[in-house]
């Protein structure tokens, strides 16, 4: 029980970072959609999986990924704004999803199953997870640290970076493909409803709280990170649904940046 | 005009070429440019007027490749556009038209003019900075927010940005819209010294008219080139 605790605990840690700072780049880079898509190309995955009677979040996984890699460039091969393409995704998959279940053999046992990946559970946690979320981790630090520079001009504006030669699109498909693949590892751990709130609730607070790029980058995966692990304890303390906790957590902290930031303004350097 | 001069007729120093270059936008039935050939050597200094919704906008961002055209062709410094836009890109200086940025972006104007020297693989420093921001005498603002800088001041530090890339073509999309008369003159002077000794070809979309001496004037009206 312990060592689950353990690997919960890093695992929220890294959960929490890695949705903080993906955070901030897809709502300023209005690519928040691609959470959508890609989380529910995990359900739909997974879904069709039980129907097949596959592993379902292996098939999840690899549907989401596959997503996240395609629906940037898909949607500029058929010039259908990219909003547009993530949210008929988002909803075909979630048509599936229910299709899948309705047909399943054993309806109420696989509804169960589904209802895990709503939901999230920190039980689904294994040592390979948590592994597999430490890389993903370093590899996005890594992208960050190294392409500082061109992200930063992207982030400040996309259109001024296009004409001075950054490779806006290359950009894109890989912040796209990294916060798809992170939304679709993090589902395990928070569940499909909430993890938007992981993604998006830590970005909101740093926003408010500076007003320098690389300070909210911060703060979004300190935030981030914080709100994961103290949502985990509370659910274990108070014996409620993770997900939620987590979500509670990040909103109580939203709300202490909102009256910080009310008062004290926000910091600048 | 004397390195213009000595260059007519050379094929080498035609650095944009347009031939037949029609542009629509997504969704419009009347293209936004039609059939527009054009020729700039290395070195002119040359003015692109006329009315509202003329086109210059469009056809300066055909040009840069950040608008694609239905047809015609396009050469930017001898590199086909837009297929090869990024390389191109990486030697021109641009500064957008209405550029204004609301307060509590998450910018200071040092980052601001730091990502200018992002896509040509120059490092960015307080020295190269600064030089920039002394040319269009915006030192002061280094470490404000861009957000909290009037629009003129923005469009200034824009300027800087562009000037920081040293580039070998500069496009500007009315870059007198909003700062005052007397900055006006003080960046023509700037663009007058940077093409007379160092060359540099400058495209200027304006509808009003700056004191300076350009090598050409051309005119636009409903998306065509009346004179030039
Ligand atoms: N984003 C757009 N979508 C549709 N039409 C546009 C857009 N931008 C400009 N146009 C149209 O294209 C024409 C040329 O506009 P533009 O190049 O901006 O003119 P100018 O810069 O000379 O004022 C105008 O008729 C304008 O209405
Ligand atoms: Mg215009």
């Amino acid at each position: 029980m312990l060592t689950i605790l353990i690997r919960a605990f890093i695992a929220a840690i890294f959960a929490g970072f890695l949705c903080g700072l993906m955070g901030v780049h897809i709502t300023r880079l209005n690519l928040n959609t691609v959470a959508f898509s890609t989380a529910h190309a995990a359900l739909a995955g997974a879904a069709l999986a039980m129907f097949l009677g596959m592993e379902p979040s292996t098939i999840g996984l690899i549907l989401a990924i596959l997503t996240a890699l395609f629906l940037g460039p898909l949607a500029d091969l058929f010039h259908i704004p990219f909003d547009l393409f993530s949210m008929s995704l988002f909803s075909i998959y979630t048509a599936f999803a229910f299709i899948f279940i309705s047909i399943s053999p054993g309806g109420v046992i696989s509804a169960q199953a589904v209802s895990s990946i709503l939901w999230g559970s920190i039980l689904t946690v294994t040592s390979g997870y948590t592994v597999f979320l430490s890389i993903l981790f370093f590899l996005v630090l890594i992208y960050i640290i190294a392409f500082f520079p061109q992200l930063k001009s992207l982030l400040f504006d996309s259109k001024l970076a296009e004409a001075e030669g950054i490779n806006v699109k290359a950009y894109k498909y890989s912040l796209m493909f990294l916060s798809g693949v992170t939304v679709s590892l993090i589902l395990k751990l928070v569940g499909g409803f909430l993890v938007f709130s992981l993604l998006f609730i830590p970005a909101a607070s740093a926003f408010l709280l500076s007003e320098n790029i690389k300070l909210i980058l911060c703060f979004s995966a300190i935030l981030g990170s914080f709100s994961a692990v103290g949502g985990i304890f509370l659910s274990l303390l108070l014996d409620l649904p993770t997900g939620a906790c987590i979500v509670l957590m990040a909103t109580f902290i939203l709300i202490i940046s909102a009256v910080y930031a009310h008062f004290f303004g926000r910091l600048r350097k | 005009m004397v390195a213009q001069f000595a260059s007519r007729g050379n094929l080498r120093n035609r650095v944009i070429e347009l031939e037949n270059v029609s542009t629509s936008y997504a969704g419009e039935l009347k293209p936004a440019i039609k059939n527009i050939s054009l020729e700039i050597r290395k070195g002119e200094i040359v003015l692109i007027t006329g009315p509202n919704g003329a086109g210059k906008t469009t056809l300066l961002e055909t040009i840069l490749g950040l608008l694609k055209p239905y047809e015609g062709k396009i050469k930017l410094l001898g590199y086909e556009m837009p297929k090869d836009a990024i390389k191109a890109r990486k030697y021109c200086g641009y500064l957008p038209q209405d550029f204004i940025k609301p307060a509590g972006e998450p910018f200071i104007v040092k980052d601001v003019v730091a990502m200018g020297f992002a896509s040509i693989g120059k490092n960015a420093n307080n020295g190269n900075i600064l030089e920039a921001l002394k040319k269009v005498k915006a030192v002061e603002l280094l470490n404000k927010p861009i957000g909290r800088l009037s629009a003129g001041q923005q469009q200034k530090v824009l300027m800087a940005r562009a000037l920081a890339r040293q580039p070998k073509i500069l496009f500007l999309d009315e870059p007198f819209s909003s700062v005052d008369k007397e900055a006006r003159h003080e960046i023509c002077d700037i663009l007058e010294n940077l093409n007379r000794n160092e060359n540099v070809t400058i495209l200027i979309v304006s509808h009003i008219t700056p004191k300076i001496e350009f090598d050409r004037i051309i005119k636009m009206k409903n998306g065509m080139v009346i004179s030039c």
